[in-house]
C-alpha cells in the first residue's frame, strides 16, 4: 500500500515495460521494507535445525528444500546486489 | 545428516551453474566488451571469479597452494602469478588478454570442485575458526568465510548477466 504496487508482485517474469512502469517508489520506504523483511528472515534462519534443512516444500511445481532455499536466496539477492553496483558504477564511474 | 554445508553446496553448485550457462555461445567480441571505459567486461569477471574460488578455498582456509600456481594455470592462460583481480585498474582490465573462455572455464571448473571438497570437510566447529587471509591482512571466520564467497560470486554472476543482456537483449 505504501509503495502504489500490487500485492500479488514480485518482479518475477516481469517485461521490460512493467520495470518502465513501476511507480516512483521513495527509495526509503523500500529500505524500511527491505529491513523489515530481513529482520523477518533472520527470525525464521533462526529457528531452522540441522534435520529441519532437509524439510520438502512444493513451489512451482517443483520440490525444493530448506538448504536450497536458503542457498537461493543468498545466491539471488547477490546478483542484484551486483546488478546494482554495476549501474551505479557506470552512472558515476569507478570510485563514484 | 543435514548439516550448514548442503545450503552452502546448494548455493555454490547454483551461482558455477548459472554462471556457466550465462556465458554460453558468447563470442570473444562480446566476451570482451565493456559497457563504458571504466567498466569490467565478461571475460575479466569470469576469470577473477575463478581466482576468487581457488584463493578463498584452497589458499585462505586450507592453508594450502592455489591451483594457479600448483597446477600451472596461470602459465596455462599466459598470466602473471601474482594477478588475482582484486583493486585492479581500468587499464588492466581494458588490456586483458584474450584467453579462451574454455580455458578459463576449465580452471573454474577445478577450482570450484576443490571449493566443494573444502566444504565437505568443514566441521560444525569450524565455522568459529578464524583463519589469517594475508592477501587481505587480516583474520577471518570461517562462517562468515562461506556467506562471503556466496554473495560475492554471486553478484559477480549478476553482473555478468546484465552485461550479456545489454548486448543481446532480454532473452538473448
Amino acid at each position: 500500500m505504501k509503495t502504489g504496487i500490487e500485492f500479488e508482485s514480485s518482479g518475477y517474469g516481469q517485461s521490460p515495460d512493467d520495470v518502465r512502469s513501476l511507480p516512483g517508489v521513495n527509495i526509503a520506504d523500500l529500505v524500511q521494507y527491505f529491513d523489515d523483511v530481513r529482520a523477518a528472515s533472520f527470525r525464521v534462519v533462526d529457528g531452522i535445525s540441522d534435520d529441519e534443512l532437509a524439510t520438502v516444500f512444493t513451489r512451482r511445481d517443483r520440490s525444493i528444500t530448506w538448504s536450497w532455499i536458503l542457498g537461493h536466496v543468498l545466491v539471488e539477492e547477490s546478483q542484484h546486489l551486483g546488478q546494482v553496483a554495476f549501474i551505479r558504477g557506470m552512472i558515476r564511474g569507478l570510485g563514484g | 545428516m543435514a548439516s550448514f554445508r548442503d545450503p552452502i553446496k546448494s548455493g555454490l553448485n547454483e551461482y558455477y551453474g548459472k554462471l556457466k550457462q550465462t556465458v554460453k555461445g558468447l563470442t570473444p567480441e562480446e566476451l570482451l566488451w565493456q559497457p563504458g571505459p571504466e567498466s569490467n567486461h565478461i571475460l575479466w569477471t569470469v576469470w577473477h571469479m575463478a581466482r576468487v574460488s581457488d584463493r578463498w578455498a584452497n589458499s585462505t582456509v586450507l592453508g594450502g597452494e592455489e591451483l594457479w600456481t600448483r597446477d600451472d594455470w596461470a602459465k596455462r592462460l599466459g598470466m602473471p602469478v601474482d594477478r588475482y583481480g582484486r583493486g585492479e585498474t581500468p587499464e588492466q582490465v581494458r588490456d586483458f588478454p584474450s584467453v579462451e573462455i574454455g580455458l578459463v572455464l576449465q580452471y573454474f571448473d577445478e577450482a570450484h570442485a576443490s571449493m566443494l571438497a573444502m566444504v565437505d570437510a568443514l566441521e560444525q566447529a569450524d565455522l568459529d575458526r578464524d583463519v589469517f587471509a594475508a592477501y587481505r591482512n587480516e583474520s577471518l571466520n570461517i562462517g562468515w568465510i562461506l556467506g562471503h564467497i556466496l554473495a560475492e560470486e554471486s553478484q559477480h554472476l549478476g553482473q555478468v548477466a546484465y552485461i550479456r543482456g545489454i548486448q543481446r537483449g532480454f532473452n538473448g
